[in-house]
């Protein structure tokens, strides 16, 4: 009986196991079914709270759905009616997966992590949504990658590890109700969860934030508000762009695309500033509610629900002194506000149907918000020139493109600039005087060619007019001066410190550049004396050797007759023969190292001859633009003659002095023309006197213009050497690209200036910024393991790249702001966007420091000592924290007073230039509310703020982010890094590029002719000396310099040296890998088979 | 408990008393090593290849569920058997020790040889430690939380092998019921994942189910340190069940 309670006993107390044993597990499962134990020191294998919270609401909202549905719907007998599955699944959120069945191994930590992160979402949410995950197999998955691709998830391109092109596939797609959102490309460090939470909130966004749009009502009633409509108009274009770009494959045909072209449509179509109201609120598309303003004043309060407030144009009409009170109290209540500042208003006089935005007066009211506004001289020239112009009664269309150039001046709003005597105001004049020279030089070049080729009738017609334009060219002369005088009147005595530190730093220039021709034709001297000294050398060795060999040789038949006694004697010849060898081998040696001097010799003669080259093609074009000009009658003879003698000695001129000196004569020329059809001999004068003397004279301008157009690229990374407290870098001129860059393994910065159009990665390559041939490149690096892609860059990513510039075409911003944003996305750092600007229009970026936030406008370019300071604390810290809500976009008056006024917790970024602004700011809008990637950080933030109502909402999550994977040590970078033979191949690898890249000029030219190939990027050579730097490094030289077996080495170049000292670092790599590899894979089973066996021979001890 | 020490402290010895715990030691270790350092039989990349400074190798989602899958029927095949074959259990059995002690005691010596053989992984720790490139150093959380999961895993695996020894007195036939029990639950994911498009719709979210019970699948985040508690409390009370289920068996077979 005990027996049998026994094991009843025990059957129920398994029983009772299993029972809690399943109860556990169904309370795990129900409850628990994302809790965890996160061990990793961020915890980022963890949703983040705020997904959490985001879930449940969406769980909420999806019950209550439900619900609601369900109670309304009754059956035939009145009975509420539960929904079908199908009508649950269409309330449902559907996340979808395309992911690659097979990963390549060197990404399937990334696509698991992916996935992951998907079941997590999964897991913790409930039921409102359903997760699928598809994986793709290129052969195998043919419907389903159709279906991925019409959800826009098109493949990712990769090379598998034997170099072949595959496919491969991590997009996401979101759905809810009628809305989609799809991500291509969701490899970490794609942000899955907040990409995923951010659609998210806005399909549960019920009551959007609110945007309001100061924006004058009446604009389009005013016919003389022309320029501000088209702005508006040029606004609209670029929104049209921007939504074809956007939805590239939407523009297809679907029914969204439909809507969008049509919305574009309208969009180009309308004029009423109604619009942009619009515009916003469709760009936002439901996250956001939008709600035009017409005036802010005792009567038209600010919406207290506001988040985001948009000032199109403020102005007195719009923005009343009560106004300025609202947005204050608005501001310290933690508002944010967006202005966009425009160039004209509409004006009631006749004269003049438009004038320059009073800035001043706009100041005076953003003031009380603690922002202080200072206006350009160079802003108040441009109506000038162009209302002369319209008051000589030229054709429509001339005035056109007159205002058209007038508007494309560069209107500058400066903020709280310390010192108020900047160069970027020289520089402004500079710019706009030197392009409005260039312009009317080409357009009396083009007039000329085609009066050439144009019948006698159309020739003279041709000559009128242009008579016509030269005298229009005499207003614009006029209006110049009268600018010039202006500026002396704001600007003072001549020349300020900066302009004299500059011409200084010029003058310094050319006295080194002289020294260094002098030193080079100095050492060249030398080295052909002690050539002919070795070749002295060389021809009485050899004859001296000859003439040994001779004698040996008769010694040797007389030694054959008696070799057995003279055996000693032939040892002793042997020898003899053998030191001769070996001197006929010192003389090659010296003969090779010779030919290397002469190479380089070579090489720097060709520099300078193609310099001459391009130094006369620019003289022979402004001779020709000036005979031009002298055919139209708008200069004297004896103008022409001080041309005529400044031109025939410009080949001459080698010093600045010589230069200004004729430019003066020049000038003087001109500037005693120009005043006699219209003005007074005094002001004739007065206005030379000016021009001569102004600290910004066209005498300046014209030498500048010679020194940029002859000199080749600077890489000068010696001169810039980041130090505390150094020298700002002179502004970016006109039709520039600047780039600086901060190189990781030195806090160096080297800086450049091309011509505008110059292709942007291949000009980047020459500064070792991308180890990369393409921007295709670049962009598949980004989707690359990091330890294969810091391979690829070799360790040469910069710290900082900042790019400066100014794009004449709208082709150039934007191959610029994609390979800002590639090159962004590629590197794990800190990084800086550069101020780039459409056309002439100027942004105003805000750059992000350690020290706080850092903010340029127009145009003014990053001094050293600010990336110096970054680049020290990013190199202390690692990386550079965010700055608090305190210290982030603060409108930082320089005045103690105007500091005490600010606004503390608001806001205030104001973009200057409306044409630009608007476009560039409703994209950056849109596009923040898009994928949450924004060029400006500030912006960002901002939006975040506004639109989030707090911009830590994802503070966890950042911070997980930012834990990135530990690496272990690269062994081949390692030894990369301390191969001395390496060093020195890059270094000379460097420097020929560095020397191919400044001997293309021109993009223009390198685009006419067809890449031809080359080992290391050299895609496109359009001169002597390129294609010979192409042929020393495929090796016909290095043959030479090389000297070893020809067989092995002729064919190779330098890439073949460079890929045996690889070769040798790989080797050294592996070899200390397979080290590694022995101690983890057998030193435990080589301990555990010491212990056998010294256990064994125990026993058989004790067994004995 | 003191008596299921004494057993465990017995079961230790005998590992070591012929070189059969040796043997399974070094096999342990140079398959795993293999493994992390060499080839993967499942794709996963090397530890060099991989260039992370954490044992991902070491805790892959299949490494060493597999290992467990063979080394855990190994060490657990002659818990009960040997003592049957001997007679030796009778004996065990009049002893005043409960049943459920003579279970834990031979529980607790096979998971010391399992922690023995966890730590042949010892010598990738060092290479790991001191080839990381970080100044933050090793990431040791994930690294315990790997160790932590490993041995939950495996004492799973030893309690199922326990329990299989306990039906037979033949150590080899112990050893193969123990390892295609095992080996059907390490491919239990892959054979509901493959299963689930060709069955009905209705059974394809149970297949969907199932597949989160592979033994896989349970081993899935330990390697970045994630311990899910779901998989946690499945792991741990499976392991207890089947301790109990062995310890009512012996108890029926001590009541006859």
């Amino acid at each position: 009986m005990s027996r049998i309670r026994l094991k009843v006993q025990a059957a129920v107390a398994v029983l009772l196991l299993l029972l809690i044993a399943v109860e556990l597990n169904v309370v795990a499962r129900r409850y628990g079914a994302n809790a965890r134990v996160d061990l990793s020191s961020s915890g980022r294998w963890t949703l983040a709270p705020a997904t959490r919270d985001s879930l449940a609401a969406m769980q909420r909202r999806f019950e209550n759905t439900v619900r609601l549905d369900e109670e309304g719907r009754q059956d035939e007998g009145g009975q509420k009616r539960e929904l079908t599955q199908r009508e649950r699944d269409d309330l449902r959120v559907h996340l979808e997966l395309y992911t690659s069945a097979a990963p390549p191994p060197e990404y399937a930590d990334y696509f698991r992590e992916t996935e992951s992160r998907v079941e997590d979402l999964r897991a913790a949410a409930g039921d409102f949504l359903r997760v699928e995950i598809h994986r793709l197999d290129p052969e195998r998955s043919r419907l389903e990658i159709e279906r991925a691709e019409q959800e826009g998830l098109s493949p990712i391109p990769n090379l598998d590890a034997k170099g072949r092109a595959e496919r491969l596939w991590c997009g996401l797609v979101l759905r809810y109700a009628e809305r989609k959102e799809s991500a291509k490309n969701a490899i970490a460090p794609f942000d899955v969860e907040a990409w995923f939470v951010r659609h998210l909130d806005s399909f549960l966004e019920t009551e959007p934030a609110l945007v309001c749009v100061l924006v004058e009502q009446d604009l389009k009633k005013t016919p003389l508000a022309r320029p501000g409509l088209e702005d508006l108009q040029s606004f609209q274009q670029e929104l049209s762009r921007w939504i074809q770009k956007q939805y590239p494959d939407a523009m297809q045909g679907s029914p969204r695309a439909q809507e969008a072209q049509q919305e574009a449509q309208r969009l180009s179509q309308a004029h009423a500033p109604e619009v942009l109201a619009k515009d916003l609120r469709y760009l936002l598309r439901g996250s956001v509610t939008v709600r035009p303003l017409a005036r802010i004043d005792g009567y038209n309060k600010l919406p207290a629900e506001c988040r985001l407030l948009v000032l199109m144009r403020p102005s007195p009409t719009t923005l009343g002194a009560e106004g300025v009170e609202q947005i204050a109290a608005y501001l310290r209540r933690g508002g944010n506000v967006l202005a966009f500042v425009p160039r004209y208003e509409p004006t009631e006089l006749q004269q003049q149907q438009f004038k320059q935005n009073d800035l001043g007066e706009l100041g005076h009211y953003l003031e009380g918000l603690g922002v202080r506004v200072r206006s350009e001289v160079v802003a108040q020239q441009a109506p000038a020139i162009e209302l002369q112009t319209q008051q000589q009664g030229q054709s429509a269309d001339t005035v056109g493109r007159r205002r058209a150039r007038s508007q494309r001046l560069p209107f500058l709003l400066r903020l709280d600039r310390a010192d108020p005597a900047e160069a970027a105001t020289g520089a402004a004049v500079e710019i706009a005087l030197l392009r409005a020279l260039r312009d009317a030089l080409i357009e009396l070049q083009t007039g000329a060619e085609q009066r050439a080729a144009a019948p006698a009738a159309e020739r003279d017609e041709l000559l009128g007019e242009l008579g016509e334009t030269a005298r229009a060219w005499g207003e614009v002369w006029a209006a110049e001066e009268r600018g010039a005088k202006a500026i002396e009147g704001e600007l003072g005595l001549w020349p300020t410190a900066q302009e004299q530190q500059r011409l200084d730093a010029l003058r310094q220039r050319l006295e080194l550049r002289r020294e260094d021709v002098a030193s080079v034709e100095t050492s060249r001297e030398a080295a052909e004396l002690a050539l002919r000294d070795i070749e002295a050398q060389i021809a009485s060795g050899e004859r001296g050797a000859a003439a040994g060999l001779a004698a040996l040789q008769q010694e040797r038949a007389a030694l054959a007759t008696d070799a057995a006694q003279r055996t000693g004697e032939l040892e002793a010849l042997r020898s003899v023969v053998a030191e001769a060898e070996r001197v006929q081998r010192a003389a090659n040696l010296v003969r090779k190292a010779y030919l290397a001097w002469r190479s380089r010799f070579e090489l720097s003669g060709e520099v300078q001859r193609q310099e001459q080259i391009s130094r006369r093609a620019f003289v022979r074009e402004l001779r020709e633009s000036l005979g031009a000009l002298e055919a139209g009658r708008a200069l004297a003879p004896e103008a022409r003659d001080a041309v005529d003698n400044f031109l025939g000695s410009f080949d001459l001129l080698y010093s600045l002095d010589a230069y200004r000196g004729g430019a003066r004569a020049v000038v003087e020329a001109i500037a005693a023309h120009l005043p006699r059809e219209r003005a007074t001999r005094s002001d004739a004068d007065e206005n030379r006197a000016l021009l001569l003397r102004g600290p910004r004279s066209l005498v300046d301008g014209l030498v500048n213009a010679f020194l940029l157009w002859t000199n080749p690229i600077e890489l000068d990374a010696s001169k810039l050497e980041v130090r505390d407290g150094a020298a700002e870098v002179a502004p970016v001129p006109a039709g520039k690209l600047r780039a600086t860059v901060v190189a990781r393994s030195a806090t160096q910065a080297r800086y450049a200036e091309a011509p505008a159009p110059m292709g942007l990665t291949r000009y980047l390559q020459s500064f070792g910024f991308l180890g990369t041939p393409s921007y295709e490149k670049a962009m598949l690096l980004e989707a690359m393991d990091p330890a294969k892609r810091s391979e690829e860059l070799t360790g040469s990513l910069p710290l900082i790249v900042a790019l400066e510039g100014e794009f004449p075409t709208y082709s150039g911003a934007r191959d610029a702001r994609a390979l800002l944003d590639a090159v962004r996305r590629i590197t794990s750092g800190p990084w800086l966007g550069g101020p780039l600007a459409f056309d002439d229009d100027v942004d105003a970026p805000v750059f992000e420091t350690s020290g706080g936030w850092k903010r340029t406008a127009g145009g003014a370019p990053w001094t050293l000592e600010d990336l110096g300071t970054l680049a020290r604390a990013l190199k202390e810290k690692g990386s550079v924290s965010a700055p608090t809500a305190a210290e982030a976009p603060r409108s930082t008056p320089s005045g103690a007073a105007a500091s005490a006024e600010a606004p503390k917790s608001g806001r205030f970024l104001v973009v200057p230039n409306l044409h630009f602004a608007t476009s560039a700011g409703m994209g950056l809008v849109a596009q923040a509310t898009q994928n949450r990637e924004l060029s400006s950080p500030l912006l960002q933030r901002l939006l975040d703020v506004a639109l989030y109502g707090s911009e830590t909402r994802y503070q966890g999550f950042d911070q997980r982010a930012r834990d990135a994977r530990r690496r272990l040590v690269d062994f081949q970078s390692e030894e990369t890094r301390s191969s001395p033979d390496h060093r020195a191949a890059e270094l000379w690898r460097e420097t020929l590029l560095g020397a191919a890249a400044s001997s293309t000029y021109f993009e223009g030219e390198a685009e006419e002719r067809p890449a031809q190939g080359g080992s290391l990027g050299l895609q496109v050579q359009s001169d002597p000396l390129g294609r010979a730097l192409e042929r020393l490094l495929s090796g016909e030289r290095e043959a030479v310099l090389q000297g070893d077996d020809p067989s092995t080495r002729e064919k190779r170049g330098l890439d073949g040296v460079v890929l045996d000292i690889e070769d040798g670092i790989v080797a050294r790599a592996e070899a200390r890998e397979t080290w590694f590899r022995v101690i983890g894979v057998f030193a435990a089973p080589l301990v555990l088979l010491a212990l056998l066996v010294a256990s064994m021979l125990c026993g058989w001890l004790r067994y004995r | 408990m003191g008596a299921a020490l004494a057993i465990a402290k017995r079961e230790w010895k005998a590992y070591f008393a012929s070189p059969l715990g040796f043997v399974l030691l070094i096999l342990f270790s140079l398959l795993l090593g293999l493994f992390v350092y060499l080839w993967s039989p499942f794709g996963v990349p090397t530890l060099f290849a991989r260039q992370s400074a954490d044992l991902s190798g070491v805790f892959a989602a299949r490494h060493l569920p597999l290992l467990f899958v063979l080394f855990g029927a190994a060490i657990s095949m002659r818990l009960w058997s040997e003592e049957r074959r001997l007679g030796t259990e009778e004996l065990l059995l009049t002893l005043p020790v409960r049943p459920i002690d003579a279970v834990l005691g031979k529980f607790l010596g096979a998971m010391g040889m399992l922690v023995l053989c966890l730590a042949t992984t010892l010598p990738t720790v060092y290479v790991v430690w001191s080839l990381c490139d970080d100044p933050r150093g090793l990431e040791w959380g994930p690294i315990f939380g790997g160790y932590a999961g490993s041995l939950v895993l495996g004492a799973t695996c030893i309690a199922l092998g326990q329990l299989a020894s306990a039906f037979t007195r033949d150590q080899l036939v112990a050893f193969l019921v123990a390892f295609t029990l095992l080996a059907l639950w390490f491919f239990l994911g892959d054979l509901a994942t493959n299963l689930a498009p060709h069955l009905p719709e209705r059974f394809a979210g149970a297949a969907n189910e199932v597949q989160q019970y592979g033994l896989t699948a349970l081993f899935d985040s330990v390697d970045r340190g994630v311990i899910l508690m779901k998989n946690l409390v499945f792991l741990v009370s499976a392991c207890a069940l089947l301790l109990g289920l062995n310890a009512a068996v012996l108890t029926w077979r001590k009541a006859g």
